[in-house]
């Protein structure tokens, strides 16, 4: 029950089918890493799970510690404790980080309840000094003028507030140099606990090394291929995905 | 009198009479003019949506009929009124009108009284301040379209007020003034004429606002006069009754190293219209424009802007948003005119529709006329509803739709009130905009 159970997921967008028969269990204390070639689904997968409107689910189940997250909405999925740290995050302009923050805290409250303002600030400036993010960014506008790598720390600050029983990290390593690298997989790293899970999509070995996965999943046509431990990757960071492509056409 | 103010076949003329007469002991210059005032109203053409000035503005909403000079509020009302006019939480004075009469007495903090600052009820300075008043009283043509309108204001004004700082004086909190209509069908033209000596500095807030839903009209003016290396605020908030009409003309004049900021909010009518012209007449002179426009329901709100470049290294900044809701529209025609001469100016020019509806209308013209080399000027105006992308990533934070809508929109505008750069004035005009969305979206 503690975990995100994806159960014979079949998504399209535009009519066209991409996830066909996804099938994958992320328990909770543990780190699952998605790689997986151009078009084979990955983000498609996460956009799904977080409920984007463009894509269309005709089969399937999605499991929250057993509660079905498709029949929630965008904004009830994450207060359910989903999170999904985007590849290209929006630009939100006018908002400031903290307002920003603070309502997305306040609409996890029960009605008629306050947040604590004193103890929100004291919480989200010990959480940006921890990751390297200027305490000014509290009052700019979400993501507005961000570099690309200032964006995805902005994501991992999103998420160490939130606090997510179950955290997506769409190609959180894309447009990242490594030092920027470092400071994100720091961040996922000080959040991994036995009480969250994580779901690591990446296209890329080189994240996993920060990041280190207890399962590797490869994604191809919409569907696992293959799941191994964390040698699966650099096995093919060595061999490339046509190989384990050619080993499954081989095998089926 | 029970006529119409629109001329044409089944449209009538309101105003047809004659205004009343003013106290006897009011100067010479000032009755002279007012007369002169009453029969250019009755001369100039009513305006036509043909004119370039009237260009997108729908006149059949200002035909509106029998409207009348608004009466005296009585005394229940009056302390109603009083107890509803409350907006900072400290201030260095302050003036309630109710139909263009005070309804309390007025107040300025002794220690500024003391230092020469004048803020009183403009028939009372126009007794006491003769020579200060008539040097700044409608010196600056409405250039913008509303030729007649001035005219009427001039002919019909019965009060308002008049703020003078002198030389190096600084006013550390703002002074408020408050102008109440109210009556079915009554008209106020409140005035304001604020003038800042050499190296001052004020901040004032003008609140004009509807006592209930009837329908009226409010045809003011606001003349900023900045002395040289002076520097001041105004604030105006207009929340008539959605069933009123108004026509503000407003005028800035910035002398050499001067600083004007001047930021208007426009809640209610079902027809409004401003004009505001920044006059940057002296060297070094800089000025902010900032509007920020919330129409719903079929309201229509109408600016057009100037900015008047007449001396080298001047700077102007232009930033207006709109939230537009239901079938709502708005207009803005904005002109940066740099005149010969105006070297290193730097003009700048921007009006942003956030369109919360498929049925509502953003009109923007905005214009450049450039008549020095060494510039730097820019112009630009979008309209557009907030994307999917941002809502989609504020959803994925766990808000809910309405309150994403809300932060959005609220934040949207807010870049314009962020201009102001008064933390207190900002927190009323935010006040404001908040009971307004509550109210939108409720």
């Amino acid at each position: 029950m503690s975990s995100i159970e994806i159960k014979d997921l079949h998504a399209s967008v535009d009519g066209n089918e991409i996830l066909r028969g996804l099938t994958l269990t992320v328990p909770k204390g543990e780190v699952h890493a998605i790689m997986g070639p151009n078009g084979s689904g990955k983000s498609t997968l996460a956009k799904v799970m977080a409920g984007h409107e463009d894509y269309q689910v005709s089969s399937g189940e999605v499991l929250l510690d057993g509660k079905n997250l498709l029949e929630m909405n965008v904004d009830a999925r994450a207060r359910a404790g989903l999170f999904l740290a985007f590849q290209y995050p929006a630009e939100i302009p006018g908002v400031s980080n903290a307002n920003f923050l603070r309502a997305a805290l306040q609409a996890r409250l029960p009605e008629g309840e306050e947040i604590d303002a004193v103890a929100f600030y004291k919480q989200m400036y010990d959480r940006m000094d921890e990751l390297g993010i200027d305490r000014k960014f509290t009052g700019r506008s979400v993501n507005e003028g961000f570099s690309g790598g200032e964006k995805k720390r902005n994501e991992i600050l999103q998420m160490t507030m939130l606090e997510p029983k179950y955290a997506v990290l769409d190609e959180t390593d894309s447009g990242l140099d490594i030092d920027a690298l470092k400071v994100v997989a720091e961040g996922v790293n000080a959040m991994r606990s036995p009480e969250r899970g994580f779901l690591v999509i990446t296209h890329y070995q080189r994240l996993l090394d920060y990041i280190v996965p207890d399962h590797v999943h490869v994604l191809s046509g919409g569907r696992i291929i293959r799941s191994g431990d964390k040698g699966l990757a650099l096995e093919l960071e060595e061999k490339g995905y046509d190989w384990v492509k050619e080993e499954q056409l081989a095998t089926t | 009198m029970t006529e119409g103010l629109l001329e044409g076949k089944s449209v009538k003329r309101s105003f047809f009479d004659a205004p009343e007469g003013v106290d006897g002991h009011l100067p010479h210059w000032y009755t002279e003019a007012r007369t002169a005032a009453w029969k250019d109203y009755e001369e100039v053409p009513w305006p036509k949506r043909k004119h370039e000035a009237w260009r997108f503005a729908d006149l059949k909403k200002l035909a509106f009929d029998d409207i009348v000079d608004a009466a005296e509020v009585d005394e229940a009302e009056g302390a109603d009124l009083i107890t509803r006019s409350v907006a900072l939480e400290e201030n260095a004075g302050r003036i309630i009108f109710a139909n263009d009469r005070l309804i309390a007495d007025p107040l300025l903090d002794a220690e500024f009284a003391q230092k020469g600052v004048i803020f009183k009820p403009l028939s009372q300075a126009l007794v006491e301040d003769t020579d200060l008043v008539r040097l700044s009283f409608m010196q600056e043509p409405a250039r913008l379209g509303s030729v007649k309108f001035a005219a009427l204001h001039r002919a019909r004004l019965r009060d308002g007020i008049f703020l003078y700082i002198p030389k190096d004086v600084s006013l550390s909190r703002s002074v408020e003034v408050f102008h109440w209509l109210s009556g079915e069908n009554a008209a106020i033209f409140p005035h304001s004429l604020i003038v800042s000596g050499p190296g001052s500095s004020a901040a004032i807030a003008e609140y004009i606002a509807s006592a209930g839903r009837q329908p009226g009209f409010c045809g003011g003016v606001t003349d900023l006069v900045a002395g040289e290396n002076s520097r001041l605020t105004h604030v105006r908030t207009q929340n008539l009754s959605e069933q009123a009409h108004s026509l503000h003309v407003s005028s800035s004049l910035a002398a050499d190293g001067a600083n004007i900021r001047a930021f208007v909010l426009n809640l209610g009518c079902k027809w409004s219209r401003s004009e505001s012209i920044a006059r940057l007449s002296g060297e070094g002179a800089g000025t902010d424009m900032l509007a920020v426009c919330i129409p719903e329901d079929s309201q229509e709100m109408d600016m057009r802007t100037l900015q008047l470049h007449e001396k080298t290294h001047t700077t102007s900044n232009l930033l207006y948003k709109n939230a537009l809701y239901d079938e709502a529209r708005t207009i803005f025609a904005g002109l940066i005119m740099v005149e010969e001469g105006a070297q290193h100016t730097d003009a700048y020019q921007t009006c942003r529709n956030l369109l919360m509806s498929d049925q509502c209308e953003a009109n923007s013209m905005p214009g450049l006329e450039i008549n020095a080399d060494q510039v730097k000027c820019s112009h630009g105006s979008t309209a557009g509803p907030i994307t999917d992308d941002e809502l989609f990533y504020l959803r994925a934070r766990g808000i809910p739709e309405s309150a994403a809508r809300q932060l959005m929109t609220f934040g949207f505008v807010k870049g314009a009130v962020d201009g102001i750069g008064h933390d207190a004035l900002e927190k009323v005009v935010l006040e404001k905009i908040d009971r307004r969305f509550r109210r939108i979206l409720s």
